[in-house]
């Protein structure tokens, strides 16, 4: 039953988060790295929804909803669709320069593009 | 007056993208006609009195949940120092054949997303104008697009993304505690939390993100990287060490202002301010490409802001607030003469140039200019901010530790004092200085000097702090160091 108490959206995401950051300390690959990134954006969308999360809540919406004695609180939702469209275009951007990198150094691999651009230097 | 606030963030980004749209035969002719209302605007919220933070709303609904901006002392002082440095880049490289449409756009918004971080009230706003200007950086980094920038461009992506989703996740454990995002009613807030070991963790998370982006010690590996790679135009480079990097010292003053009254963090900025300062000069003194020597140089002098931030006297965080201007000049003024000299010479190590006085008399003297000031010469601007950071510390201990950071500082720009003696090689190119780069130059030395003889009375202006050391004191530290070495 202690078991069970942990698992909310809170514990769930702060271990993704940490998914993603294992992935990036511990992947060479470039691409894996863009991944780990993806992982650790949602695992912060999940957190900031799962902070305020009220079952009971109704929805901040509508003209009587004084009535009402638990509303949800709309600023995370609204603070995490800002942060999904810049999440969005953060990952198509490192996309786009990951293809540009795979055709200037033939790898997708951190350590050895390195020691190519080395060698051009 | 207060609605000019929204000019400083919004004209730079919509005049980038007019110019890049409509692509008119005068974009930088208008470049610069915005360049220098911004100037004008910044030094005009300069001499306001701002002792108190004006806030201007931008709905009709108050803070916790409306929006507003807020400007303060160091946010004008900051947006002066960089709306100074972006009108004089524009100047510098009016004719060079990388100002495109194009480049134009994403360099005048960066502009607005960096003005736009020292106006915000809310911590949220400030993570959304960070994370687009770290893409606006990153494309910048690579825009000439040739093999060792694309490396270095998505290298600085990739750190600064994972720096910030770290300081995202802070805030989110900020939100869960207190409900509120901005500072205003964040420092309000604080003291007021019974168990204050629950901010360990959304502390920890956002020193973590700040730290990354104004690089401290350990990481600091994207720095030189980003600001020393050999594709980017120079302007770029001097953008990135004069400015960029300061909006995480800023950030990092934010985060002092809220948090400070309940975690003591004096003792912990100056502890990471000495190591990043050391750390920064002895990677320098091993370099060999003149871009790397600077690039390494900005961590060390980041780290001595620091240093002055986080000192127990009065006078030290004033001494390290006037760092970040004087820095912001002549880290400037040497990115734009390493630019000049790769062109000149054709080549990036500091050991193959030989004979600029022979050269050129003018370019040479701008440099001795830039090498003083940022060793910390009196009369010149890093002397005054140097000592005011150095305030105070009494003892043995710290003697020593500013003795190595000043002695890392000089044996390293050594090899730039050599790039004037010698004969000159034979020209691969003829270069000739154009004469907006040259009045660039002559504006950047000016400031350097006026920044040393005259520190008070631009303190007194900038900071609104009155500091003294006036210029026969600074006459006599020479006559003390000649009598030193004599």
């Amino acid at each position: 039953m202690i078991f069970e108490s942990f698992v909310d959206g809170e514990t769930i995401s702060v271990v993704l988060f940490f998914i993603g950051v294992y992935g990036i300390c511990a992947r060479r690959n470039i691409l894996k790295s863009i991944i780990s990134i993806g992982i650790m954006q949602a695992a912060i969308i999940l957190f900031f929804l799962s902070i305020k999360a009220d079952p009971a809540a109704v929805p901040p919406i509508g003209a009587n909803i004084a009535d009402y004695a638990r509303v949800a609180d709309p600023v995370p939702q609204a603070l995490m669709i800002t942060a999904i469209v810049v999440g969005i275009s953060v990952t198509a951007l490192s996309l786009t320069m990951f293809v540009n990198l795979h055709h200037k150094y033939g790898s997708s691999n951190w350590n050895k593009v390195k020691r190519k651009r080395r060698d051009i230097d | 007056m207060n609605g000019t606030l929204l000019l400083f963030v919004f004209l730079p980004i919509f005049a980038g993208l007019f110019v890049y749209l409509l692509k008119p035969a005068q974009n930088k002719g208008i470049a610069v006609l915005i360049q220098l209302t911004l100037v004008g605007l910044s030094a005009v919220w300069c001499s306001r009195d701002l002792s108190q933070a004006i806030l201007v709303p931008l709905l009709q609904i108050p803070l916790p949940y409306g929006m507003a901006l807020r400007i303060d002392r160091l946010g004008a002082f900051m947006m002066l120092i960089s709306n100074l440095l972006f009108f004089l880049m524009v100047v510098f490289s009016f004719y060079k054949e990388y100002m495109t449409p194009l480049f134009l756009a994403i360099f005048l918004s960066l502009q607005g997303f960096i003005n736009g971080v020292f106006l915000s009230v809310d911590i949220f706003n400030i993570y959304i104008l960070v994370e687009v200007s770290t893409i606006s950086v990153s494309i910048l980094i690579m825009f000439k697009k040739d093999s060792q920038s694309m490396y270095d461009g998505m290298f600085y992506l990739m750190t600064n993304l994972v720096g910030m989703a770290f300081f995202l996740l802070g805030l989110g454990y900020l939100y869960k505690l207190f409900g509120v995002l901005d500072f205003v009613h964040l420092s309000k807030a604080l003291p007021l939390l019974a168990d204050k070991k629950a901010l360990a963790i959304p502390f920890s998370l956002i020193f973590t993100g700040i730290s990354l982006k104004s690089a401290l010690l350990p990481l600091f590996s994207w720095l030189p990287k980003a600001h020393g790679t050999a594709s980017a135009p120079s302007i770029v480079s001097a953008i990135l060490s004069g400015v960029y990097v300061k909006t995480g010292v800023f950030l990092l003053l934010r985060v002092h202002e809220v948090f400070g009254a309940v975690i003591p963090l004096q003792e912990l900025i100056s502890v990471f301010g000495f190591a990043t300062a050391i750390g920064g000069f002895v990677l320098a003194i091993a370099q060999s490409d003149i871009k790397l020597i600077l690039a390494y140089h900005t961590v060390s002098q980041v780290g001595l802001i620091l240093i002055g931030l986080g000192g127990g006297h009065p006078l030290n965080p004033v001494g390290g607030v006037y760092h970040i201007l004087a820095h912001a000049l002549f880290k400037g003024l040497l990115f734009l003469l390493a630019g000049v000299l790769i062109e000149i010479y054709g080549t990036r190590k500091i050991s193959e140039m030989r004979g600029l006085w022979q050269r050129s008399k003018f370019l040479s003297a701008t440099m001795i200019v830039a090498i003083l000031s940022i060793t910390g010469a009196p009369f010149f601007s890093g002397g005054f901010s140097k000592y005011f950071i150095a305030y105070g510390h009494e003892g043995i201990g710290f003697t020593v530790l500013f003795t190595l950071i000043n002695a890392g500082t000089m044996t390293s720009f050594i090899k730039f004092f050599r790039i004037l003696g010698g004969k000159f090689p034979k020209p691969k190119s003829a270069f000739r200085l154009r004469k907006n780069q040259s009045f660039v130059y002559a504006v950047m030395t000016g400031i350097c000097l006026i920044l040393g003889i005259f520190g008070e009375q631009v303190a007194a202006f900038v900071l609104g702090a009155s500091l003294s050391y006036p210029i026969y004191r600074q006459a006599a530290k020479w006559l003390e160091y000649l009598a030193l070495y004599a």
